[in-house]
């Protein structure tokens, strides 16, 4: 089993756990794709003192949503 | 008079101030061009026939007084269904909100209406602003789509059933729409328009914005909603233009490639400096930080309603839920740092040009049946919140628009702005309206 299906099924056992979410062949899909996305975004080399981006409205222009 | 439809927003409000039109007879020139073509298009979720004729009436009376309400008094809009409008339904394209009606007007509704501005009804929107297809078609082909999720705003004013609408994105949902229906789409800097009263996808990528068919149009709304802006919007030529090349043009259909290289050409042959450059982060990497990023906010948003009603949502929305609750936090953080390095990047590359152009999309409108295309090149100005706007460069096979996508610095959307108008009136980057006609089925049906 490759790292990236045991990442997967992983993911999958996690929702299905926390959030009640049943496994099914549509949450399979989801679990593979996400763990690419993941993976981008993991190997991309970033300082880790780098801030989170934290959206910013200049002036107060935007008011809360919904 | 038949064909007051035609007219885009600013040349119906110049007509309306003159003399030679009123609000009553402009709102009921779509009304039955509405009813001439939504059957095909179906644009519209919602409309309220009644309330704006009696809009358009109050204003035409002030009018005759000298009291017209404002710079917009008359003119017509659509409201995408993700955002609320006072007394018409808001349901999201959602099951989950089926029945609902909105109480009050979202504050970018609120200020519109403030300077005149009369609400047709509700356009179509892709389910909760996902990519699923939505019943709305594509004027100039049917059987193609219109994008997503503004699908039935970029339709609507494509087929001329209103001069200008909202839409909102938050990976591509305004300038595809408007690239596939070869209207002008405008996604302002992130936070310039109030997000208050729209149903939320991602907070920290959630933009509302404009779909018309002219700058000027775009521009007057855009100041009206922001409060703040360049209502006239005076065409400037840009001096030094960055073509995102690399980046895109490998990524493009060869169609759209070959669209794009003859409108850099044209910039060129005006005599303006283009350098070809690319992205200041990988595209595959912009696409793994806006996925991260949109999926984990959209599950965290809709998580308890999920968890209660799992069946009211769609493929395309439940998949992104899904795979949003499977993101590690750890994994969010991250790609808020890389995002974080992107918009620094980006605010770095746009300072250095007056525009920045790529593609609108990798290709044209697919098939309606199969997808409503795909929004990875719009997703770097989604993440960034940089502002970024459609124009129409013509239409090539099966009669399906090309779009270009004009990119500028944040906060500066009103230089932005003046060089897509003047790309408009110099390079002749500017929307027509898809005559559409009726299938001769129901042309012999009605004789």
């Amino acid at each position: 089993m490759t790292e990236d299906r045991l990442l997967a099924q992983t993911l999958e056992q996690m929702v299905h756990v926390a959030f009640g979410v049943e496994k099914s062949a549509t949450t399979r899909q989801s679990a593979e794709e996400i763990v690419d996305l993941l993976r981008s975004v993991a190997d991309a080399a970033v300082d880790p003192s780098q801030e989170p981006f934290v959206p910013k409205v200049k002036d107060g222009r935007d008011g809360p949503q919904d | 008079m038949s064909e007051v439809w035609r007219l885009d927003l600013g040349d119906g409000l110049r007509r309306l101030s003159g003399g030679g039109l009123t609000a009553r007879e402009w709102v009921r020139a779509l009304m039955t061009r509405i009813e001439y073509c939504d059957h095909m298009i179906k644009a519209w979720v919602a409309l309220d026939s009644s309330a704006a004729l009696a809009a358009a009436e109050v204003i035409d009376a002030r009018r005759a007084v000298g009291r017209a309400p404002g710079p917009l008094a008359g003119a017509p809009i659509g409201v995408k269904d993700l955002i609320a409008v006072e007394g018409l339904a808001w349901e999201a394209g959602s099951p989950l909100f089926t029945g609902r009606v909105a109480e009050t007007d979202a504050p970018a509704v609120a200020r519109l209406r403030a300077q005149g501005a009369i609400v047709m009804g509700k356009t179509t929107t892709c389910e909760l602003g996902s990519n699923w297809p939505s019943q709305t078609r594509n004027p100039w082909n049917p059987t193609h789509s219109p994008g997503a999720s503004s699908s039935g705003s970029a339709a609507a004013v494509a087929a001329g059933m209103v001069p200008a609408a909202l839409g909102t994105q938050t990976g591509g949902s305004i300038l595809r729409p408007a690239a596939y229906c070869g209207v002008l789409g405008f996604k302002p800097t992130y936070g310039r328009i109030s997000r208050s009263g729209v149903v939320p996808l991602a907070w920290s990528a959630d933009h509302l914005g404009v779909l018309s068919r002219s700058v000027r149009d775009a521009a007057q709304l855009f100041a009206a909603m922001a409060g703040a802006g360049d209502a006239e919007c005076a065409a400037r030529r840009p001096r030094r233009v960055l073509f995102l090349k690399d980046d895109f043009l490998p990524r493009a259909a060869p169609e759209v490639a070959d669209w794009t290289l003859r409108a850099v050409d044209r910039l060129t042959a005006a005599g303006i400096a283009v350098d070809a450059g690319r992205l200041p982060e990988d595209l595959d990497s912009v696409h793994g930080i806006h996925r991260v990023v949109v999926r984990a906010e959209a599950a965290a948003y809709h998580a308890d309603r999920f968890q209660e009603r799992p069946e009211a949502f769609g493929p395309d929305i439940r998949n992104g839920i899904v795979s949003g609750l499977m993101v590690p936090a750890t994994h969010y953080l991250r790609a808020l740092r890389l995002r974080s390095r992107f918009v620094r990047r980006m605010d770095r590359l746009c300072d250095r040009y007056d525009l920045v152009v790529a593609p609108a999309t990798p290709e044209t409108a697919p098939l309606a049946e199969v997808s409503t295309g795909s929004p990875l090149f719009n997703e770097p100005c989604s993440i960034s919140g940089h502002p970024a706007i459609t124009l129409p460069l013509g239409r090539g096979d099966n009669n399906l628009p090309v779009g270009i996508q004009l990119i500028g610095s944040r906060d500066r959307d009103e230089d932005l702005l003046a060089a897509a108008r003047w790309c408009e009136l110099e390079l002749g980057w500017r929307a027509e309206i898809a005559e559409m006609e009726e299938p001769p089925e129901r042309k012999r049906g009605s004789a």
